[in-house]
């Protein structure tokens, strides 16, 4: 017995000593920093050896030091809001802990750690323009943001209301589906003009998903996502301000202010005012160049968390009013002509709650209640025309979450839509006020399933079905691929399908400022489509810098799309269902490279390929380029107190709709657009208070001259603001300053 | 009188600043990724007189160049204090001695 006892002994020392030459006890601590999955430090979390209690919390820098426990080698690290992270030790030092937030906050695929714009760590091809990356061109608000971004392009609707509208994978941005903080937003009504309704100053991220998304967030998204995420409550207290003025005459103000009435829970406010007060008409056809526009914006949120409960809520609010059409110098020099005016006026709120609670944050189960309402009241007329719309929309969508094994993992949840749409219009100068009410409910339930090889091959799976009241029974798969075999190399996959509801005239009434007849089919169905892409992603040093390479190709073909006839009749456009094939391919490849610490450098190239059945032949989509460069580049001083940003986009040629024959003889329009350049340039300087900044939009000052048909003649038979494919202004300047006031 | 007086204030300032000197001093800290370096830099670089900064990471060192009219090594050191490491002093010399106008 007694020599079992001290032969165990001896082995025991002996396995000291040899573990201690093997260099894992040397290191008497584990040194390492905590991070959430955007590079944030996380202060208090708690980091112990698994199956122990002991461990330590990381301080307020996110670091820690670990004192070593024998034997063991998985250390698990926990915090409030996020899922629980096991490493296993590999005697590496320092360690770098990365923990993914729950389903609260972000989606669960979505993690980061950015290369370039890509998120690298998400299984969908997803882009994230951050803070620094809204900083550096004016971006006041949503629809200027994506100046700098290949993927995403902004052109104007028209030349008469200011609305701005976006195109991904060549096709129009009410194929991609709007999310703030993954709640959808912004659709029926909203969409001509939704994004002016985010101010730059109030964003912390946007993330661009190109090709079919996860079924999670519902049916709509055909050519991607766009998730929008507000300055979170819970970050460091502070006062924001944020003062802007241009050279078109308009004055911003934006303030932001969060406040933490205790560890628990948390509060912001953000303020946005802008007013347009000065009157262009640049290329003296009488009109404003841009409306004149008034915008009272203002968002509270409410950030609440314990141990297991996280609870975010959000309410906001805008006032808009636009004035566009004939100028005040047009009028007063026709003192009998009848000036032509639109006026738009909206006002629009939504809130939100989501809920979430960890049911067993070891293995990521965590259900989540999402409830969010809005209602959008507008009215619109433009000359005699009118369009009011009073649409209220109530969503509620209840998920569950868990991780079922290692590498497998399940999400499964039911969701609710209600949408009442009240308009009154007048398209026709003797009918006028007509109604037309849709309403439409739709309930639905998914199931996706995620197996995760850690994180080197992640394959995704999901399956919606969904029942509307309008158009009975649809099913929505999708699945994403990614392999990341190694540091170097990543290739991602997707496909799937992807539906939405169209509402004509909510969507498209700035088609009013035009003398178009509107005619609009019955029994229009919904949009339907597929998309699959691929896309692949290269990171490697070059001269110890790094260059990072992406190639990626999208398909989507169409089963049925809203068609916008402009060809056929050059003075009315017609929507129908498609009669016919409608598809549309994109290629595109970007890279990006640091040159030295103070220098970094993008640029992009993309091929776009869209055609869509009119009247019986298959043609390009009018106003569509071909083909889209981009080139960007920031400087730094050695300090980073200054920074000179430059972009430089070039956008291909298109064809016009099919113009008609004037009375002498010549096309009342050119059939096709030369390709044009526009050229934005920043400079700023930072300061411990803030920064003041400075810089010019479309400094080459190419713009579409002649953007109105028959402007001298606004309620004849000619007139059309609608055929927009470049700027409507040349150069502008601008100039603004922030302050942030730190608790 | 007013023009004189000018004049007088803007040949002192001038010959101050010629006889500027630049120095660069070598703090040892206690960081360990270049997040901790990006971390130092955010929070000292509006220090008055400050103009580059380099790191060693493995050295844990990190070495400031600056201007020895408007500031000195023990303000930036107490800087990189405040932002949260420990900072002494290792070296403090002249990189730059200027007598000449300055460009």
């Amino acid at each position: 017995m007694i020599l079992q006892k001290q032969y165990l002994l001896l082995l025991r020392t002996v396995l000291f000593i040899l573990l201690s030459f093997d260099g894992f006890l040397l290191q008497a601590q584990v040194r390492g920093v905590v991070q959430n999955t955007e590079g944030e430090t996380i202060a208090g979390a708690n980091i112990v050896w698994a199956g122990t209690n002991k461990g330590t919390v990381s301080d307020e820098k996110g670091d820690f030091l670990l004192e070593r426990v024998l034997g063991k080698t998985e250390i698990v690290t926990s915090y409030v809001g996020y899922v629980n992270d096991t490493l296993h030790w590999n005697g590496e030092s320092p360690v770098v802990i990365v923990l993914r937030e729950g389903i609260l906050m972000s989606d669960v695929e979505i993690a980061s750690r950015r290369t370039g714009m890509k998120l690298e760590l998400a299984t969908s091809n997803t882009e994230l323009i951050g803070t620094a990356d809204l900083l550096r061109f004016a971006c006041c608000n949503l629809g200027e943001s994506f100046s700098a971004n290949p993927s995403v392009d902004v052109s104007y609707s028209d030349a008469a209301t200011g609305a701005k509208q976006i195109k991904l994978l060549g096709l129009s941005g009410k194929y991609v589906q709007m999310l703030n903080e993954n709640v959808p937003t912004f659709r029926g009504a909203a969409t001509p003009f939704a994004l002016g309704y985010v101010p730059g100053p109030w964003m912390q991220s946007i993330q661009v998903s190109k090709g079919a998304s996860t079924v999670k967030n519902g049916y709509e998204s055909i050519t991607g996502q766009i998730n929008i995420e507000f300055l979170k409550p819970q970050s460091e207290e502070a006062l924001g301000l944020n003062l802007y003025g241009d050279s078109k005459g308009k004055a911003e103000t934006n303030m932001d202010v969060n406040y933490h009435l205790n560890d628990k829970l948390s509060t912001g406010l953000l303020v946005h005012m802008e007013n347009g007060f000065l009157e262009h008409d640049m290329n003296h056809d009488g009109f404003l160049d841009m409306p004149l526009m008034k915008q009272y914006n203002i968002l509270n949120r409410w950030m609440y968390h314990t141990d297991l409960y996280a609870l975010q809520a959000i309410i906001k609010g805008i006032g808009e009013r636009r004035h566009g059409g004939n100028t005040q110098t047009f009028s007063h020099a026709h003192p009998d002509a009848n000036p032509y005016s639109i006026n738009i006026g909206t006002n629009r709120w939504e809130s939100f709650v989501k809920n979430a609670y960890f049911i067993n944050p070891d293995k990521g189960s965590n259900v989540a209640l999402i409830l969010s309402e809005s209602r959008h009241m507008q009215e619109a007329a433009y000359g005699w025309k009118r369009y009011s719309v009073d649409e209220f929309n109530g969503y509620a969508s209840l998920m569950y979450e868990t991780d079922i094994a290692d590498t497998h993992s399940l999400s499964t949840g039911i969701s609710l839509n209600y949408d009442n749409f009240q308009q009154n219009y007048t398209l026709v100068a003797d009918k006028p006020y007509e109604g037309a009410d849709e309403k439409e409910r739709v309930s639905g339930a998914y199931l996706q399933y995620t197996f995760n090889l850690n994180d080197k091959f992640v394959a995704m799976g999901g399956f919606r079905a969904d029942y509307s009241n309008l158009f009975g029974a649809f099913v929505t798969p999708r699945a994403h691929i990614k392999w990341a075999p190694n540091d170097f190399f990543t290739l991602r996959a997707s496909g799937g399908k992807g539906y939405r509801t169209p509402h004509v005239l909510a969507e498209n009434h700035y088609m009013m400022a035009s003398s178009r007849f509107i005619v609009i089919d019955e029994h229009l169905h919904q949009e339907e489509a597929w998309n699959s892409g691929l896309s692949s992603s290269f990171q490697c040093h070059l001269f110890g810098r790094s260059l990072v390479l992406n190639l990626e190709y999208y398909y989507t073909h169409f089963i049925n799309q809203l068609v916008a006839d402009l060809d056929t009749d050059p003075h009315s456009v017609h929507f129908h269902n498609l009669q016919g094939t409608a598809f549309s391919h994109t290629l595109q490849a970007d890279a990006s490279y640091e040159f030295s610490d103070v220098v970094s450098v993008s640029a992009a190239w993309r091929l776009m390929d869209a055609r869509t059945t009119y009247n019986g032949s298959l043609r390009e989509l009018p106003l569509t380029s071909h083909y889209k460069g981009l080139l960007s580049g920031t400087w730094k001083s050695p300090l980073e107190l200054w920074q000179v940003d430059v972009t430089l986009q070039m956008n291909g040629g298109g064809r016009m709709p099919d113009p008609y024959m004037l009375v002498d003889g010549s096309l009342s329009w050119n059939e096709t657009y030369k390709p044009y350049q526009i050229l934005n340039a920043q400079v700023m300087r930072l300061f411990r208070w803030g920064s003041i900044y400075a810089g010019g939009e479309n400094l080459t000052g190419t713009y579409q001259e002649h953007s109105i048909i028959d402007a001298a003649n606004p309620w004849g038979g000619n007139f059309d603001s609608t055929l927009i494919w470049g700027p409507l202004e040349k150069a502008m300047f601008y100039a603004g300053i922030r302050f942030k006031f730190q608790h | 009188m007013k023009k004189r007086l000018f004049l007088f204030s803007a040949l002192l300032a001038f010959i101050v600043s010629a006889n500027a000197t630049i120095r660069e001093v070598t703090l040892q800290t206690d960081l360990h990724c270049e997040n901790c370096v990006k971390t130092i830099k955010d929070k000292i670089k509006f220090e008055k007189g400050l103009k580059k900064m380099a790191s060693d990471v493995e050295q844990k060192t990190i070495t400031l160049t600056y201007d020895d009219k408007s500031t000195n090594s023990k303000v930036l050191a107490e800087a990189v204090r405040k932002a949260g490491y420990q900072a002494t002093i290792i070296e403090d010399k002249i990189v730059e001695k200027s007598n000449k106008k300055k460009k």
